[in-house]
């Protein structure tokens, strides 16, 4: 029985929408023999016990999130499976560095996603949400993008940059970068993109007023953020890179640029991959990929840093076979050569009836259960298929976001019935008829404000007609005058 | 009509002059002269202006670090229970900046997290008081700092026993410090910080904020006895610490998946004893500088056996690494004794 590798839907070209489905997609791919994986495009994230694909599945055993996978994998078959094995990469440092890098790639790299995908808004509203739409079923639809927009945005909570101040158009924006093009040549990374105009202008080559380059930075401020953002990000990963690819051309033959083999980011030779090539591919081509309306950060990356973005490009080509079309991927349409992909076996009113059916237990706080969100001991990460049917009560960080429209709607009801109430009430009045309404024959909302004193209720109930009634006149009085 | 208008006008116009402050012709207004005489014997008795109270602005002169620890820990200058702080106060101590530590809370702070620096105040007047530099800019601070006295040294020829006092890596570590030296040492300067910050920062709020034996021997001591007697209060601020611990662990995934979270540290702690090696101090540098600071931070709370630790799991996997033990040790022996 083959392993099932549950992901994100693609999206963008991609195979999937979420990065560490991507990674997982890619750590496969670079495994396990073709035939013995399927590619399996879900949005269901109560099949994972972590609540988050991607998940894997083997047999009886269901293993959720990029981490364990890779865990998981390792100690199936003693090591075979395991990337970064110490046969691979025999030198502890390098090991070391796997560790370390595995934890960069994601720390820098999902702010700066969330940011571009989700949390600016022309580009959620042209391209995310619009590549949501084919992955997921009727209700769902509106309901996943704005989720999963509102976790992004607690990742970016730090940032002294938000997503709406890079929402302007981008034709000054081209402006900026001409002129940062021609700094480009001698300050090459280092410079910010904010003090470029500036460093043109100083070397004669491309003068700018004072005054419109003093705007222009002030205008790229937030940009200047999103450029350091990506420095931090990629200065690291290309100098890894450019190591990796000096030494092993030296070492292999001399065209290694037409090489069929993949170049891999490790030294020494770059010839083994790692899982830091996997996570790179992953969250680099999520980020240059896909076409937005918003573009300058994908931009900065492939003027600044060519090597990642060659990286990228090679590795879309082999490992993920290419550019991936969303509708065939998703009827499980293979090609020769391509991802093992497989329809869902759960699909439409099914699949949404089953992510609802979820949440309803997910998002409804059981008293008793404690904090079920944690996941304790070695083998909660895994759980075994036949408890799947069990609706495990979680409390969950975005039930926030379900709590505040339930409670703005409770408000909004309680304020139409206030509202209701007195309007009701002034009627009678005006119409001056004799029958006296009572807060008691409105029924429930009725019985409930009884205890409070509303002018017209409580202990005043009595002459709440004679008030009306003074009032009505005070107004007339004032208008015929 | 227009009689009334001219009436109107008249009346609108003539008390303006008399409203004037200083105009003395109406008498009603004027205050007589016994109640005069009398009210200008007062104040009666002027009393000197209140002193300042004894928490604020007692070392004007003197740099002064906000940061968590004891009242007795602050005076003895003892290293701070939070890895946040620690890792400034240990970093100044680097550099040879000379300040005093001040307990204090998130409250006190002005972009509400601590560690915070007020540096020392030149002029004798309390309202001309320099703005305190939160602990992102500490560091760009401390460089300022010593460019300034290098400057001085410069111009005016000191002694030198001053100059003894410069650091010998004062020139080269703003270089190390800057991500953007192409050095394979800098390629790993954020890698291996982004360990601290993610991989070692999880566990460790896990550790001490949802590890239910943690929390009550050591958050509980530490962050929220001191603030308050009233149990209720200490319920809800408990609750506060845990909900956000909890809401910083889930930003990543939907579910705190523990077991990962102490692999991840135990994996973590492995890479950075790897890249420490056999030296003295992080990339090889003669002095501990800024990644050393965030190391000790975390590696001197875990181990101080002071604070009660109850739940071993991250620290066990710290200890199995004698060089990190041992780094640890070597700085708190050359710096906080």
């Amino acid at each position: 029985m083959p392993f099932e590798l549950h992901t994100w839907g693609p999206a963008f070209s991609l195979p999937s929408i979420d990065p560490d489905c991507l990674a997982a997609i890619a750590y496969l791919r670079l495994t396990l023999p073709a035939d013995t994986w399927v590619l399996i495009p879900t949005s269901d994230t109560s099949i994972s016990p972590t609540r988050d694909l991607p998940a894997l599945k083997d047999g009886d055993v269901i293993v959720g999130g990029f981490q364990n996978i890779v865990n998981y994998l390792a100690r199936v078959l003693n090591g075979e499976w395991d990337l970064d094995s110490p046969t691979h990469f025999p030198s502890p440092l390098s090991r070391a560095d796997i560790v370390a890098f595995q934890s960069h790639i994601p720390t820098h790299a999902s702010p700066l996603l969330s940011l571009l995908l989700y949390l600016t808004p022309k580009n959620y509203s042209h391209a995310t949400r619009p590549a949501y739409t084919p992955l997921l079923p009727w209700p769902v639809q509106y309901i996943i993008p704005p989720q999963r927009r509102a976790v992004a945005r607690t990742r970016c909570e730090g940032l002294s940059v938000q997503g709406e101040e890079l929402d302007d158009d981008d034709d000054d924006e081209d402006g900026r970068r001409m002129r940062g093009g021609a700094g480009a040549g001698l300050g090459g990374g280092l410079i910010p993109d904010a003090l470029r105009g500036g460093s043109g202008g100083a070397t004669g080559q491309k003068k700018t007023p004072t005054v419109t380059s003093a705007v222009q930075t002030h205008i790229s401020g937030p940009r200047s953020v999103v450029s350091s953002l990506i420095d931090t990000l990629c200065i690291p990963l290309t100098t890894l890179l450019s190591s990796s690819s000096s030494s092993s051309s030296s070492s292999s033959s001399n065209n290694s640029r037409n090489d069929k083999r993949h170049h891999y980011i490790l030294p020494p030779s770059g010839t083994n991959p790692s899982t830091i090539d996997c996570l790179l591919l992953a969250y680099l081509s999520l980020l240059l990929i896909p076409s937005l309306p918003i573009s300058f950060p994908q931009e900065t990356i492939r003027k600044k840093y060519p090597l990642l973005s060659a990286f990228v490009e090679r590795g879309v080509r082999d490992i993920y076979a290419g550019e991936t079309i969303v509708g065939e991927a998703l009827e499980g349409r293979t090609t020769e050569g391509g991802l093992p992909w497989r329809k869902p076996g759960v699909v439409g009113a099914k699949m949404a009836e089953r992510m609802i059916g979820g949440w309803v237990g997910e998002y409804i706080p059981l008293p008793g259960f404690g904090s079920g969100m944690v996941l304790h001991g070695g083998e909660d990460n895994m759980k075994v298929n036949g408890e799947e049917g069990e609706v495990m009560p979680l409390r969950n960080s975005s039930s926030k976001n379900f709590m505040f429209p339930t409670v703005m709607a409770v408000t909004t009801t309680l304020a139409a019935a206030v509202v209701g109430v007195f309007y009701y009430g002034a009627g009678v009045v005006n119409e001056k008829e004799e029958k006296q309404k009572r807060l008691e024959d409105m029924g429930e909302a009725g019985a409930l404000f009884k205890g409070l004193d509303f002018g017209g209720g409580g202990e005043a109930r009595g002459r709440g007609g004679e008030v009306g009634v003074e009032v009505d006149v005070d107004v007339r009085g004032d208008g015929a005058g | 009509m227009p009689q009334d208008a001219n009436t109107a006008s008249q009346g609108k116009a003539q008390p303006r002059p008399k409203a004037r402050p200083n105009a003395v012709s109406w008498p009603l207004f004027t205050t007589p002269q016994p109640i005069k005489r009398l009210f200008d014997k007062f104040p009666l008795y002027t009393y000197p202006p209140n002193e300042l109270p004894e928490r604020t602005a007692q070392h004007r002169d003197q740099n002064v670090l906000y940061l968590f620890t004891g009242d007795d820990g602050a005076h003895r200058g003892l290293p701070s229970f939070n890895p946040g702080c620690l890792k400034w106060q240990a970093y100044l101590k680097f550099r040879n900046i000379p300040f005093v530590t001040v307990s204090s809370n998130n409250h006190a702070s002005p972009n509400g997290a601590l560690p915070f620096l007020l540096p020392a105040s030149s002029s004798a007047s309390p309202l001309d008081v320099p703005s305190p530099v939160s602990s992102q800019r500490i560091q760009r601070w401390t460089q300022d700092t010593i460019a300034k006295r290098k400057g001085k040294k410069n111009s005016s020829n000191l002694s030198n026993e001053e100059l003894k006092h410069e650091e010998p890596g004062a020139e080269a570590t703003p270089l190390t410090e800057d991500s953007t030296r192409s050095d394979p040492s800098d390629m790993r300067y954020e890698a291996y910080l982004s360990l601290l910050d993610h991989r070692i920062r999880n566990a460790y709020l896990y550790s001490l904020y949802l590890a239910p034996l943690n929390f009550n021997a050591v958050a509980f001591p530490l962050y929220i006895a001191p603030s308050t007697t009233n149990t209720l209060v200490r319920l809800s601020l408990a609750h506060q610490l845990r909900a956000a611990a909890e809401g910083e662990l889930t930003k990543q995934s939907p579910r705190i998946d523990v077991e990962a979270i102490y692999q991840g540290s135990d994996k973590a702690f492995g890479a950075l004893s790897e890249l420490l090696g056999d030296e003295d101090y992080y990339f090889g540098e003669r002095k501990p500088g800024l990644f050393d600071a965030s190391v000790f931070a975390y590696t001197n709370t875990l181990l101080d056996e002071d604070l009660g630790w109850r739940d071993f799991r991250v620290v066990d996997g710290l200890r199995r690494y004698s060089n990190l033990v041992e780094h640890r040790e070597r700085i708190f022996e050359a710096y906080f004794e």
